[in-house]
Order: structure tokens, then sequence, then C-alpha cells
């Protein structure tokens, strides 16, 4: 599938109303370099958004413009409906922005650095002790409010990132690579997280190269490449979107001797792919001329022992290397 | 080794042939060197070479002295605040090759910024007053200047962990070399006066500083500039500024292993004893929360301002004693007068110095720490950011401005005299006309530091007073040029140049903090 037929008609992910995050038509110059080219995309109210791209691809550049770090020099930027370039304050008070380097005082206590920020936002003490103790509660650092900042490990580090990010309680989280440089442990922990704020209604609009956890935890995805859009809309959509021909993953008990010439011959198979070492076959079928039930009774008809009979879902991996171009952006 | 030491060298010397600020500082400082010589023209009288030759060395020494004491502390540390210093060592560069690779293209940078001078010197000896010999004894003189200047620096790089300890710690050992002996021999010779101290423990005091002055540079080229000099290029001064430099260079050899191990650990805890005493009695943010962070946490909060009244009140404690104790047998003085003249002018100067160093680190930290972008995107617009951190940050000239004010109290009589001949005078114009040069100059130092952020924060004050000074000779060189002006009217067109030059400044630096946020 060529990435210019993604583009053509990328699916909206939130209608143009509701959308907390609207992006239209953006480009963005530094210099002479095209960071953003065109790029459109929306976000619905409550969902967990991925944002993937190779390096250098303009997703930094797209989340600076969202959080109003940078004001867009073409096209347009809605957040929660307020335009960027001139309602800053009002999305300000809205979002929490993590991101993808470390920015901490490092000479202070975690708790002093939560509780600095809540007074920032204008928090009254009593105030401040609640939001505090929830979010040390939330993302599990309450054991160690009072050690510094500069002691503790990259992980911990990412949690005070993201507590502090969750000081001002706010409707969309704009997370920027949250996830790079931790070990699996810290990586599932914070996508444990991630849920749960998704569970309590926030919107997250998250950037990151895990493409196997964006795949498990997002409702729906963007992807960029070289300052263009390649695909926006539901995770569902792009991992299967192959509805006239799917694909079935077919494992049996006991090897049969040339059983993928049999399952080639058999009505509305297009496609069979044998796997390597082991009785196992990737089953393509025009689903125009038969579909899964008679596929399997077909199976079982030819004798065969049945292990395994699943619908294969395309993977976010073979999406992405799809929609990018390969080699490094000039 | 010298395959690596001059890998090193090559990469130094071709990243500085590269960078742009070096060919303007090349550039900034021969325009700088044709202005003193169209200044220098309006007065030359007899000897014309020796009054612009001298004007060039006297100026050499300085820009060494002072640009070298920020220029040369930053080799070692800056490997150290990358974290680079053991990727070196693992790549087998020995200590040695290190030093050598680090200071040696830093010294000869220092010499090709120098040498853009060669032509002026040349015309120097054809105007007349000045002869080749003595040029070449003044520039070995400023050659080992510079290397007792590149040699303090490269010790204080090697023991201090961060570049603003290394400019610090250079600069008070080129301040103690320089002024260091005049002080000692004032209050040898004033305990002395006082019975305190023996005749003869002075007068031996008097001699070692005296030979602590003979290796002064700044004095040998004054006796080089003489009529009738004839002596040898090689003088004490050149071969004591050698031993002291090769001694400094070996101690710095022999402190490297010890000072730079465990390189992650020193930096990444910040300075333990630091962190330490500015948690004391920290307590919770206020609700002006900007403010707060700024005093307690750059600023040092209370246990910082604590510790500089104490020392401050030491100061003028210890410099007025000395003055009661100098002028004793001579005249019977006001002691409270005096205390108050001394709290003014101490406090005035200890208040411009703090407001320097406040202007060069008030956004730099920030920036350097990239924790920016999260001040900016609290709700409030930029200004409010920017002018709330200015304000928490002033809460530091707290113990300065309480002994000024005490200095007042004490002597009531000088505000008086203040408010009579500046602000209801007609000094008033020149009084407004300094002000805006203090304004300007702080300015220019907070641009600086966020524009430079390749340079330790005191380059940023060197650089803006120096900007400011040249200005203002410019200024006057321009007055004297075109005849006899009114004071007032140079005054008064003076303040409104620089207060427009001010407003730049100021926008200027608002776009570079919204720009810097985003980077």
């Amino acid at each position: 599938m060529s990435a210019a037929t993604e583009t053509a008609a990328p699916p909206a992910a939130g209608t143009k109303t509701d959308a907390v995050i609207d992006v239209e038509n953006v480009t963005h110059l530094f210099k002479a370099h095209r960071a953003l080219d065109g790029v459109s995309f929306r976000v619905s109210p409550h969902s967990l958004h991925g944002f993937v791209g190779p390096n250098g691809a303009g997703k930094t550049t797209s989340l600076k413009l969202i959080c109003t770090l940078l004001k867009p020099q073409t096209g347009r930027i809605r957040v929660f409906g307020h335009d960027v370039r001139d309602e800053v304050k009002a999305i300000r008070r809205r979002i929490g922005y993590m991101p993808d380097h470390f920015s901490m005082y490092r000479q202070m206590t975690v708790f002093e650095y939560l509780d600095f920020f809540g007074a920032a936002y204008g928090f009254s003490l009593k105030e401040r002790n609640r939001i505090v103790a929830d979010v040390l509660a939330l993302t599990d650092m309450d054991g160690r409010k009072d050690d510094l900042i500069q002691g503790l490990s990259r992980g911990m580090q990412q949690r005070v990132s993201l507590a502090r990010v969750l000081v001002n309680d706010p409707d969309l989280l704009l997370l920027d690579e949250p996830a790079s440089g931790l070990d699996p442990r810290a990586r599932i922990e914070l996508m444990e997280i991630l849920r749960e704020l998704k569970r309590m209604g926030k919107t997250i609009f998250i950037s990151s190269h895990i493409l196997s956890e964006l795949a498990e935890l997002c409702d729906s995805v963007t992807i960029i490449d070289r300052g263009k859009t390649k695909y926006s809309g539901p995770m569902e959509h792009l991992l299967h979107r192959e509805a006239e021909h799917p694909t079935y993953r077919l494992r049996l008990d006991v090897p049969i001797d040339g059983f993928d010439q049999t399952l080639a011959a058999m009505p509305g198979v297009i496609e069979v792919v044998p796997a390597e070492g082991k009785p196992e076959y990737r089953v393509s079928i025009d689903a125009t001329a038969t579909d899964h039930s008679a596929l399997l009774r077909n199976v079982l008809d030819a004798g065969a022992s049945i292990m395994v009979f699943q619908k294969d879902q395309r993977h976010l991996n073979e999406a992405f290397m799809d929609l990018t171009e390969r080699g490094v952006r000039q | 080794m010298i395959a690596r030491t001059l890998a090193l060298l090559h990469r130094a010397l071709r990243v500085d042939a590269r960078m742009l600020r070096t060919h303007l500082f090349r550039a900034a400082l021969v325009g700088i060197v044709i202005f003193a010589l169209s200044d220098a023209q309006n007065s030359w009288a007899g000897a014309p070479g020796l009054e612009f030759f001298s004007w060039l060395q006297f100026y050499n020494f300085w820009f060494i002295t002072f640009a070298g004491a920020t220029f040369f502390p930053t080799c070692v540390t800056e490997e150290k605040e990358e974290l680079t210093l053991g990727l070196l060592k693992l790549a087998g560069v020995n200590p040695l090759s290190l030093l050598l690779g680090k200071w040696t293209p830093r010294l000869l940078g220092a010499v090709l910024l120098l040498s853009v001078q060669f032509p002026f010197m040349l015309l120097a000896i054809t105007l007349g007053g000045v002869l080749m010999h003595q040029a070449v004894a003044s520039y070995c003189a400023l050659a080992a200047h510079l290397l007792l200047v590149g040699a303090i620096g490269l010790f204080a790089s090697v023991v201090c962990r961060k570049s603003t300890g290394a400019c610090l710690l250079a600069g008070t050992l080129l301040a103690g070399l320089i002024l260091g002996p005049y002080i000692a021999i004032g209050v040898a010779e004033v305990l002395a006066n006082a019975g305190i101290l023996s005749d003869s423990t002075a007068a031996l005091i008097a001699a070692a500083c005296g030979w602590v002055l003979n290796t002064s540079a700044i004095l040998r080229i004054d006796a080089i500039m003489a009529t009738g000099f004839n002596e040898s290029p090689l003088s004490p001064q050149v071969i004591a500024n050698l031993v002291v430099s090769v001694a400094l260079f070996a101690a710095s050899w022999a402190l490297f292993g010890p000072c730079t191990r465990n390189e992650l650990a020193s930096v990444a805890a910040g300075g333990g004893w630091w962190s330490r005493l500015i948690r004391v009695g920290r307590g919770r943010p206020w609700s002006m929360a900007i403010p707060w962070k700024e005093f307690s946490l750059t600023c040092g909060g209370a246990p910082v301002i604590v510790l500089k009244g104490v020392a401050y009140a030491a100061l003028i404690a210890a410099i007025t004693t000395y003055s009661a104790l100098a002028m004793y047998g001579y005249s019977n003085p006001d002691l409270s007068e005096m205390l108050a003249a001394i709290m003014l002018t101490t406090m005035l100067v200890v208040l411009f110095v703090e407001a320097a160093v406040i202007a060069a680190r008030i956004y730099r930290s920030e920036i350097r720490d990239q924790t920016w972008p999260g001040l900016i995107l609290l709700p409030r617009t930029l200004p409010e950011t920017a002018y709330a951190k200015l304000a928490g940050s002033l809460l530091t000239l707290a113990p300065a401005t309480a002994l000024l004010l005490t200095g007042f109290i004490i002597e009531p009589e000088y505000l008086e005299e203040f408010l009579e001949h500046v602000i209801f005078d007609e000094a008033i114009l020149g009084f407004g006309y300094f002000m805006c040069q203090i304004v300007l100059f702080l300015h220019l130092t907070t641009l600086l530091s966020i524009l430079w952020t390749w340079a330790a924060w005191p380059v940023s004050i060197f650089f803006a007073g120096f900007i400011v000074i040249m200005g203002n000779a410019l200024v006057g060189s321009c007055c004297t040029l075109s005849g006899p002006v009114d004071d007032e009217a140079i005054f008064f067109v003076g303040s409104v140049c620089s207060s427009v030059l001010i407003v730049i400044v100021h926008l200027w630096i608002g776009q570079q903090l919204s720009r810097l946020a985003a980077a």
C-alpha cells in the first residue's frame, strides 16, 4: 500500500467540532528546513492518541506547537477550541506537557518540586497538600517524596516528571517519548499509569517509538513522516485495513506433507505463506469469494488436526514501515 | 602521546577557525585599535609612536588579564560538565596529553587573537618614539604574563568542578597577584604605625611585596616604555612568570587524577555542601511561587542572606579599622562619619557586583538546565514569568541594601548632600547618564549570558562591561573631535540614546527567552 494513498484521505479521529486537538494544514519552517508540511489531524476527547514517526519526522515540533511553545507559521491549531496563537493562557491551564528530556530542579526534593508547581498554578496550601499526595500516589512515588531529585534513577525521574504534569489536573496530556530510556519494568509501569489516567477521563497524546505498546494502548494514531501526515485515525482501522483480503494464522497439531499446496488449492485462498520449521501457515483469502468458516471447514475436510486458527492482525510495525519512507531525512 | 595531543590540538584549532565568533572578536579588536589610533591622533605631541604603543600594550595587559580569567578556566571544567572526560580517558588520552591538548589551543587562540594588532605595532615604530628592542621586550613581558594567566586558569580548571567556580578562583588569584602586594604593604605600614607590627616585620613584608611587584607585567611595561630603556627582554618578571607557570602546570598535572576521579558522581551531586546549605529552613513555597523558587534555589535563600550579611559587616569592620588606624596620629577622625562613608561606598560597589551576577545568571541557569520550558508553560505571559524571577532574585540584595540604608541612618547628612548636589542640582543629567550606563550594562550582561551559552557566565559580565566602556570612550572621542560641546547637552543626548538602546536590548532579551523556550 503506498504512502501517497494513505495521505490522500486520512480518516478523522475526532469530528471537527468535538476534537480536543485540531491541527489543520500546519506548515512550520526552521530557516530553510521544512519541519512540518501541511500536517492535519484531530484527537477525540478522552482518547489515547499515539503519535508516531521516524526521527526528524516533526513529532516534537508538532507537540511544541500544540502546547503553545511555538506559534504556527501557516495553518491553524486549536486545543479545546482555543487557537494556539492568541489563547495561550486558556490552553496552558488545561494541558500538561512532558518534554522528551528531563527538565527538573534537581536540588529540590520530589515533594518540594511538585509543591512548587502547585503553588505556581495558584493552588492554596491545603489544596496543594491534597494534590501532591494524589499525584504521588498515582505515580507510586509517595515513598520517595523526601528524596532529592538529583539522586533518583532515570525511571523515577520520569515518574516525577509525569507527576509534575498532573499537578494542575490537566484535561489533555502531551507526552513526548515518555518511555525512552526506561527499562522494561519501568516502561510497563508507565503504561499502567497511562491506562489509569485514561480511565480517569484524560485525553492523552503520546509520541513514542515503542510501537508494540502503542498498538496495545492507543485508540487512535497519527503517523507522520518528513513533515507530512501519512495516516491519522482509529488504530483498529490501521491494523485491520485489509478487509477485502483478511489473513488467518493456521497451526496444525501434526505436520502434513505438502499441506501448503492443499491450502493454496482451496476455493477463495489467494496466498499461503508457510512458517519455517513448524506446521504453521498464514493464509490470505478473498473475502468476496469465501469466509473464515468456509476456510476452516475445508481445512478440517482435508484431514488436518488444528491447534490454532485465528485472524492474523497486521502489526503497527508493519503499518509504520509501509507508510514511512526508508532513509534519514535530509 | 604526541599523536593524541596533536589530535586534540588539531581538532580544537579547526573548531576555533570554523567559528564565526572568533573572527568577530578579531574584527572587534582591530576596530578598537583603529579607534584608539584615531583618538590618539588628536593629542599626539613629541613621541606619537610611543604614546600609541604604550596604550596598545596596557590595553593588551588588561585584556589578557580580564579575558584570560574567564577564557582559560573552562578548558577542563567544560569536559567535566559535559561528562566527556571519562570518554577521553577511556580513549587512552593520558592526563598530560589532555592538559596540553585542551590548554595549548586556548593559548594559541589568545596569541592569534592578539596577533591582529601586529601591523599596528610596526606602525607605532614607524611613527617614532619607540624602538624595536622596546617592542620585543614588551611583547616578551606580555607573553610571560599570558602564560601565567593561562596556567592560573588551567590550575583552577583542574581543581574546580564547575566553570563558574574555576572562573572565580582564577579571578581571585589574579586579583590577589595584582592588588595583593599593594594591600599588604598598606596594611603592614598602618599596623606598624599603630605599634601592632614591628618596623622590621613591616619592612620584611614590604620587601617581599616589592619582589612580587617586580614580577608584575604592568610595572615591567611601564619601565619598558620609559625613555632610554636598554635592558634585556629576559627580565626577572619574564623568568618569574615562566617559573610560576611551569610550577602551576606541574601542579595541575599532579592534581588532575585526584580532582577528576568520580567525575559523574561529582557533577551529578551538584555541589554537596551547597545543596545542603540552601535547604536549611527553606520551607513551603509562597503563593508567589516563582520568586520563592528564585530566592530559595538560585540565590541560596535565607542561609545565604545571613552569610552575606555577616561577610559584608565583617568587610566594613575590617576597612573601617584599617582606615582608622591609617589616620591615627595624623588627625582625629569622626568614627561614625567614617563608618557611614565606608558603609555607603562599599555597599554601592557590592550592590553593583551583585546586580551584575544576578543579571548574568537569572535566565541562564534555567536555559542551561532546560527547565525554562516548564516555567514558560505555566498559565501566565512571558513577561510575568521573567519579572517574577527578577523579583525573587532582587531579594538577595537585601543584606547590602540594609547596610546601605544603615549608612544613611548613621550619617543622614550624606543623603541630604546627595539629594542637594545630585538630584536637585545640574548634576542630575550626569547622574541620569551614569544610571543609564549601569542599566544598559546589566541588560547587555543578561542578553550575552543567554546568547553565549558556550561560555561561563562571568564572560558575559566582562564583555558587557567592555562594550559599555568602549562605547562611552567612542562617544567621548567623538565629542572631543567635534570641538567644544556643552556637557549637559552630551549627557542629555547620551541618556536618550542609552534609553533607546536599553529598550532594544530589553525586547531582544524577551524575544530570545521566547525562542529558547521552544529550542
